[in-house]
């Protein structure tokens, strides 16, 4: 091989080894870009995760909250019904003692 | 001024290179020289190291044509192709620095159109090379 043939073959072979280092230390940042994306995601998935358990339980507790509330209106209702009975009651039972001291 | 300048911009980055590539690649096939030239008369130019290049550019060539749909494969006929580029251009430099005969002619023309036929290789070689990365990447 003459000395230009001997030149260029170096040189092709050099650029060929410096391109392909180049692109692989291009993919290992991307790798590594990639996996950042990848753990931030998961993290947020953990977080996002973490808030629907806690929006369910605090919905469980908001209707047995709601149903106790409604089993307690049922009983005061029931309990001012009763109180206006003794009430009337209590007014007549009133009338009747002062018409019997008359 | 400035985003038409970005425009072009714009045209390197996202702007696919496989049309450009399939022509580029046909027009490359029918000039090359191994189709228009034997063996016998490169012998007796004294072409022979010329007319194995030629043919070597011719076989990457037609690798990289019926390739094309393979982007992996062929990212590696372009790799190649490029390098043969690098070689046949440095052995011309070299030759022409080495020897003031070899200088005649349009040298510098002859570099410059070299020198952006180079830029177009590696603009595709690069794009595909990425293609192939994040491929990779995403699974």
């Amino acid at each position: 091989m003459d000395k230009p043939t001997t030149t260029a073959a170096i040189v092709a072979a050099v650029t060929g080894v410096f391109s392909a280092g180049a692109f692989k230390f291009y993919e290992f940042m991307l790798k590594q870009k990639r996996e950042v994306q990848q753990e931030e995601k998961a993290e947020q998935a953990l977080y996002r995760d973490d808030l629907i358990k806690r929006v369910e339980k605090l919905e469980e507790e908001r209707d047995e909250h709601l149903n106790q509330i409604m089993k307690l209106m049922t009983e005061v209702t029931a309990l001012k019904v009763e109180v206006d009975y003794v009430k009337r009651e209590n007014e007549l039972l009133k009338l009747k003692l002062d018409s019997m001291r008359m | 001024m400035r985003s038409f300048f970005k425009s072009y911009k714009d045209i390197l980055v996202y702007h696919d290179y496989g049309p450009l590539l399939l022509f580029w690649n046909i027009a490359d096939l029918a000039n090359n020289r191994v189709l228009w030239m034997s063996y016998g008369e490169a012998l007796d130019n004294g072409m022979e190291w010329a007319y194995f290049q030629y043919a070597l550019y011719f076989v990457v060539a037609l690798g990289m044509l019926f390739s094309l749909p393979n982007v992996r494969s062929c990212s590696r006929f372009v790799g190649a192709y490029l390098l043969l580029y690098i070689f046949s251009t440095t052995k011309f430099v070299v030759n022409v620095l080495s020897d003031p005969e070899f200088a005649v002619g349009e040298v510098g023309r002859a570099l410059v159109v070299t020198g952006v036929y180079f830029s177009l290789w590696v603009w595709i070689y690069v794009k595909m090379r990425v293609e192939v990365m994040h491929k990779d990447i995403r699974g």
